[in-house]
């Protein structure tokens, strides 16, 4: 457990020069996520949820996953009394359900599509005895991707940092930190238009309790572009080669076709990475 | 011993009556009341209140209501799943904390007043300038700019260009402003310059996005102020002032460059 705790954050920054030069870009740069210990920068917030229940001795933590967050929380949890209950869509494919049901206390398959649960009906599904003590942690600590900030600027200066956005935690936790460093980068968050069931599954979301944030960074000059399923088909495949990532995590890559950047520009693109199924 | 009860979440007259029957067993309202001195009334809405903390067992005999004291050892339990409630409750507040914040966001900004000192403190305003998505209205003194900080321009002007942020700059006709206007096209900036023996100032005002900011360039500090209603009354007067800037300049200088920025 002190190991997989060590290895959180702090994770490499490299320069791509062929991304450099074939964009014009004065400077290109890939933060890796996907050396956190479950290959998800959702450790980061994991680990603090974890370490918070643990602290206040928790029974169970429950939420809707489509596969990295779950196993992520769960990889924490696993040698504690801390136990994970996930909740996935029934389409979720078998491999990541039973990778789940590994590392899992309890996986429950609903039909997720076109319902919105809150978290009291989350908590409902996962309680077994009267007196658990259960946490909902779908969204929220978005806080702990702040220090995220402190290491890109520790490396680089950049003009804009692209992030991809499903329910928006990511690019909330970097505006905050930017906002409480006095960085003077814009974030460039990249989602998908099929809400339900995209190719890039973890960026899928019907609803997300930052919408109204997420609108007023975008007024201050923050976009959001939301691809087609092509579009992150297509980016996928031109960028899986370039870090270790899945189609959900390589759309920041489709900001270089989305967003006109200058060639004093230098760019940051979040690799959130790809977990271990 | 009734201080520590009421540390446990019992009122006083809580304490009183929780006592009162622990040494009474099972007794009837009027006999609790008596022991606890507390009119009947008040006792018999507290033991209620009381039982449902689970702390008082209610029974029935004969038509009587008869309470009696659960063991000491239901006070520990009823902390613990006090403490359970609240541990539940730091959960709740986790998980609506995602729309309270989008919330307090999604209002807009709040007026803000930072300042700086020094040196630095002017350079950390300049560079706040490099952030601006819009055109910056500025009233500026070229002169007093480049002796309070003398190694910072003409490098600024050329990042600020290259960023694309033009700006509109009203300065006091001085030679050192005449020269930088001939700089106007590279450096992105489009100036008037207005009589200095009448309108001659000595710090920079640069309005910008929903912020003002203000360079003492003599007294060497900064103060950006964030505030969109501060910063459109602003923008306005500026707009007032450029018109009376204009016509100023064109009588003595002519038409000005880069004037359609």
């Amino acid at each position: 457990m002190a190991n997989r705790q060590t290895k959180i954050g702090n994770t490499p920054i490299f320069e791509v020069k062929n991304i450099e030069e074939q964009y014009g870009l004065k400077g290109a740069f890939v933060k890796d996520e996907s050396k956190n210990p479950s290959g998800t920068i959702k450790d980061r917030r994991n680990y603090n949820i974890f370490q918070e229940a643990h602290r206040l001795r928790v029974d169970k933590l429950v939420l809707i996953t489509s596969g990295n967050n779950g196993y992520s929380l769960a990889q924490f949890t696993k040698h504690s009394s801390v136990k994970v209950v996930c909740i996935v869509s029934k389409d979720l494919p078998d491999e990541i359900k039973n990778a789940l049901r590994q590392v899992a206390y309890q996986v429950i398959e609903l039909n997720l599509d076109h319902k919105i649960m809150r978290p009291e009906e989350l908590i409902a599904f996962a309680r077994e005895k009267e007196d658990e003590v259960i946490w909902e942690v779908t969204n929220g600590y978005d806080e702990y991707y702040t220090p995220i900030i402190d290491e890109v600027f520790l490396e680089t200066e950049p003009d804009y940092i692209i992030v991809p956005v499903g329910s928006g935690g990511i690019f909330m936790g970097l505006m905050q930190g930017i906002e409480r460093k006095n960085k003077h980068a814009k974030i460039i968050g990249i989602g998908v238009q099929n809400t339900i069931l995209s190719f890039a599954d973890k960026l899928s979301t019907p609803w997300t309790p930052y919408t109204k944030a997420l609108e007023h960074y975008q007024q201050l000059g923050n976009p959001i572009y939301h691809l087609t399923e092509s579009e992150v088909k297509n980016i996928y495949n031109l960028f899986k080669n370039v870090v270790t990532c899945e189609p959900s995590s390589s759309v920041v890559f489709a900001a270089l076709q989305k967003h006109k950047f200058n060639q004093s520009d230098t760019v940051v693109f979040l690799n959130s990475g790809k977990a271990l199924i | 011993m009734l201080e520590k009860l009421q540390k446990f979440g019992l009122s006083e007259k809580e304490a009183k009556i929780y006592l009162a029957l622990l040494e009474l067993g099972t007794a009837t309202v009027s006999d609790i009341a008596e022991k606890a001195e507390i009119n009947r009334s008040t006792t018999y809405v507290l033991l209620n209140s009381i039982a449902e903390r689970g702390l008082v067992s209610i029974s029935e005999r004969n038509g009587v209501k008869l309470y009696s004291a659960a063991s000491p050892e239901r006070l520990v339990q009823y902390l613990e799943d006090t403490v359970k409630k609240y541990t539940e409750l730091v959960g709740t507040a986790h998980s609506v904390l995602p729309e309270l914040k989008s919330i307090y966001v999604g209002t807009g900004p709040k007026p803000r007043v930072r300042f700086f000192e020094g040196a630095e403190g002017l350079k950390t305003a300049y560079e706040d300038t490099l952030t601006a998505g819009e055109t910056i209205r500025a009233y500026a003194s070229i002169e007093n700019m480049h002796r309070a900080i003398p190694d910072y321009f003409p490098e600024y002007y050329q990042r600020r260009s290259k960023k694309n942020i033009h700006i509109r700059a009203v300065f006091p006709d001085t030679p050192e402003a005449r020269e930088r206007v001939t700089h106007n096209e590279e450096e992105a900036r489009t100036a008037m310059l207005v009589p200095s023996d009448k309108y001659a100032f000595s710090p920079e005002i640069n309005i910008y996005d929903t912020k003002i900011v203000f360079m003492s360039l003599k007294e060497k500090f900064s103060l950006i102020i964030e505030s969109q209603e501060l910063a459109d009354a602003l923008k306005k007067v500026f707009e007032l002032s450029w018109v009376e800037a204009q016509r100023l300049h064109e009588k003595v200088h002519g038409k000005p460059t880069n004037k359609n920025r």
